[in-house]
């Protein structure tokens, strides 16, 4: 058992050590592309990771810990596929995400506790331009490239506690932390015009004070309510790392996010689900316009497939979102998705043994049409979402 | 269990991979991100002075000589040369043994002058005389057999007080052979004779000859057998000439004989100085605060002085002074060369006006002066400008004092918090 604990330990590290790597270029904009850190099945089940009926992990309410009586961990990776349209001109690009990270300590049957690293606002894009610049009169080849790594994460303690059978209350606090680092290279790709290379980069440090606190009705035995609200401080940008001049520290504004969801059993074998989020990210300012977002989603679960204590669901659902960052005078971005998800549960349902689920969604983001480009930006994806629950005896 | 928690783990860590960028996405990004652009500085902007100074490889430590009669309308030298010739010489008597000849019999000699680079197209007459006076070998000039602390003679006649020509000889191409009697051979033995040497020069009006060092073939015929012994004798040298260029000079001058060093002092905190932001009114940025991509001094090739013009195309290399205030600054010593011309300059750029600028790359001094005095353990506050190599030159490269400087500068404008 101490091997696997040192292992997990080891799998824990070796994400959390690794930025997430995630790439849209609707990053670009404000703080960036919101990232919803659920495992697979949430991610199948409408996206909001609020109210489900069974076992499944999210930072979002922490009220849904309760019923838990195994210490865990569960892992997500998320890898993405990415066609982009812009303007007619095309590319693609593959990159993946650890959307989630979470260790569970159920502490007396009543309370429940969890820690969680997961995603909060991608800031992953990078741009490869080759082009000419005239310089002092004469012609030069250039290839630029701007790249930015990185993100806002959220760190969570939550904590749950059953106050009856059907009703749990949650607590959780934590901070919205994380790095990024932008970087500007220009390579003159002409040997014969004697010009080094330019290199230049800045790294800075994102925190915020976030808590949360959420509750959970189970109703008849056949559905879950579940809401939460989360708040935060100011967010603040650190500056720790600066290549090219002195840039000053910045403050944006505090984030606000309630999420409610509901599931319902619709007979022995089958499940449906929905949730919305409302969030106001961090205002940012500067000619970038910062829009309070609503996603949407809902999905199916069938769990008729089954070999004595090994259930293998089925999952369809769809999801929708408005994604909260652009530039002034610009069309802002939305998102969509469908999917269609595979599990392997070892198990009781609410507190099973292990969990392996996997998701493929197929969806699309697009906007940011404006004077930069008349057709705004599409962008295709392929979402694979893989997770893994382990629980101990 | 221990199964699952490494799939777990591959599945972490084949995650852990970096983004290949988009060619599509530059038109998202607001402005041009990375501007590079040119800077001119003028020399009042990062200069506190320029100068020259020769002073530096006199003729005695020149691996050539130098001949010429009125060159340039101006210049006209001689060697001044003197040989060791050698007492006793060393036979092979019967029996196969070595004997020292204490009375060998000189009957002839024979000085070969290798031409290394001359300035005129038609064959050249060398002409060989006795200097009639003593000379100082590391003090003679033109005008002085002996210019030292406390001693100056000046020459009964200038240019080594030569005495009747003893030799003469028309250059073949590539050489030409100076051939001495046995009277001449006696004289240049004796140390006691105030003929000192051999005075060596050209006869033809506006030829310039640079050879090799002149060595002396002696040849002596022993007394003990019927041999002949040839031997040959490296010279004490130098050269006399004029007119000469004094010691320093207000224009940059590189190469020569004695050699120029270009010298610049560069102004303190060149990385606080501002320049204007491209496209942007009223808007300096500081040199400091900008990416380097090149620099690069702007040298404007002037004519040499009459006479001196190079005798070939020219390196020239860039050393930092490293100050000691004990030490003259004409004096202070020199770091390895940081950095050289990209291709030699040509001497024709040095024998009409308006020749083409060149650019003396500077990029690699110009990046440690620019990070700031605490970047480095020694930062260049002065630059010598010298031939690259070590090459001795008797022509002198000569540029317009305080040049500008060029820099090529990249800024990044798009690199901010959002």
């Amino acid at each position: 058992m101490m091997t696997s604990r040192t292992v997990m330990a080891a799998v824990l590290l070796a994400a959390v050590a690794a930025p997430a790597s995630a790439q849209s270029l609707f990053a670009t904009r404000g703080l960036g592309v919101p990232v919803t850190s659920l495992d697979a099945r949430a991610a199948i089940l409408g996206g909001s990771g609020v109210g489900l009926i069974g076992f499944h992990s999210s930072l979002a309410n922490p009220a849904e810990l309760a019923g838990g009586f195994r210490r865990g961990v569960t892992a997500a990776l998320q890898p993405v596929t990415s066609s982009i349209d812009l303007d007619g001109a095309e590319d693609g690009t593959s990159t993946t995400r650890f959307p989630l990270l979470m260790v569970n300590y159920p502490i007396n049957p009543r309370l429940t506790a969890a820690l969680g690293f997961g995603g909060y606002l991608d800031q992953s894009w990078g741009v490869i331009q080759e082009s000419t610049r005239d310089i002092g009169g004469v012609t030069v080849p250039v290839t630029d490239l701007l790249r930015s790594s990185g993100g806002i994460a959220q760190i969570k303690l939550n904590a749950s506690y059953m106050l009856t059978p059907t009703l749990a209350v949650g607590i959780g606090g934590g901070l919205l932390t994380g790095n990024v680092e932008r970087l500007a290279s220009r390579t003159f790709t002409d040997t014969s015009v004697v010009l080094s290379n330019f290199e230049a980069s800045i790294r800075w440090r994102y925190k915020a004070p976030v808590a949360t606190i959420g509750a959970r009705w189970d109703v008849g035995g056949v559905a879950r309510l579940s809401a939460a609200v989360t708040a935060g401080g100011d967010l603040k940008a650190t500056v720790v790392g600066d290549s090219i001049s002195s840039t000053e520290d910045r403050s944006y504004g505090a984030p606000l996010q309630f999420a409610t969801g509901a599931s319902v059993r619709l007979g022995p074998l089958m499940t449906a689900a929905g949730g919305l989020t409302w969030d106001r990210f961090p205002s940012v300012g500067n000619g970038t316009e910062s829009r309070e977002t609503i996603r949407v989603g809902a999905g199916l679960e069938y769990e008729g497939i089954r070999s004595g204590l090994r259930a293998y669901p089925v999952r369809v659902g769809a999801r929708w979102g408005q994604l909260p960052y652009y530039l002034t005078g610009e069309e802002p971005g939305k998102e969509w998705s469908a999917g269609l998800g595979l599990g392997f549960r070892l198990g009781n349902p609410q507190d099973p043994a292990a969990l392996a689920d996997i998701g493929v969604e197929r969806g699309s983001r697009s906007g940011l049409a404006g004077t930069a480009t008349s057709g705004g930006l599409n962008e295709k994806l392929w979402r694979f979402t893989l997770s893994l629950s382990l629980f101990a005896n | 269990m221990k199964r699952w928690c490494l799939m777990a783990c591959a599945v972490v860590l084949a995650g852990c991979t970096q983004d290949s960028p988009l060619s599509v996405g530059d038109v998202l990004l607001p402005g041009e991100s990375i501007r590079t652009f040119e800077v001119i500085l003028e020399p009042e902007q990062y200069l506190v002075y320029d100068t020259a100074f020769g002073l530096y490889s006199e003729p005695e430590d020149a691996n050539f000589v130098l001949f010429a009669r009125g060159y340039g309308g101006a210049l006209t030298s001689r060697a001044l040369v003197r040989y060791d010739i050698p007492r006793t010489i060393t036979v092979r008597s019967t029996g196969d043994t070595l004997k020292v000849d204490s009375l060998p019999r000189y009957f002839s000699a024979s000085i070969r002058l290798t031409i290394d680079t001359v300035a005129s197209t038609r064959p050249v007459t060398f002409e060989a005389f006795f200097p009639t006076q003593r000379w100082d070998r590391a003090t003679a000039t033109w005008t002085h057999r002996i210019d030292s602390t406390g001693v100056r003679l000046a020459w009964a006649v200038p240019g080594g007080s030569p005495s009747a020509v003893r030799a003469t000889a028309v250059s073949n191409g590539d050489s030409a052979v100076l051939v001495f009697d046995s009277a001449t051979v006696a004289i240049l033995r004796d140390t006691t004779d105030s003929n000192d040497g051999l005075l060596i020069g050209v006869q033809n009006q506006g030829a310039r000859v640079r050879t090799l060092l002149p060595s002396l073939t002696v040849r002596a015929r022993s007394s003990i057998r019927d041999t002949i012994v040839e031997q040959v004798l490296a010279p004490v040298r130098t050269f006399i000439f004029t007119p000469q260029l004094g010691s320093t000079h207000t224009a940059l001058r590189v190469g020569g004989t004695p050699q120029w060093r270009g010298v610049l002092k560069l102004r303190e905190r060149l990385d606080t100085v501002t320049v204007p932001c491209p496209d942007r009114p009223n808007c300096r940025v500081k040199l400091g605060d900008l990416s380097l991509n090149s620099a690069s001094l702007r040298l404007q090739p002037v004519p040499s002085p009459a006479g001196y013009d190079l005798e070939g195309d020219i390196d020239i290399a860039v050393h930092a002074l490293i100050p000691d205030p004990l030490v003259p600054l004409q004096r202070s010593p020199l770091s390895e060369a940081l950095t050289f011309t990209t291709a030699a300059i040509p001497k024709s750029s040095f024998l009409a006006p308006n020749a083409p600028v060149v650019d003396l790359p500077l990029t690699s001094v110009l990046r440690v002066v620019l990070a700031g005095p605490d970047a480095a353990d020694f930062v260049p506050s002065s630059l010598a400008l010298l031939p690259a190599g070590g090459s001795a030159t008797f022509g002198v490269a000569q540029f317009q004092a305080m040049p500008r400087m060029r820099l090529v500068v990249s800024l990044a404008r798009e690199l901010k918090l959002p």
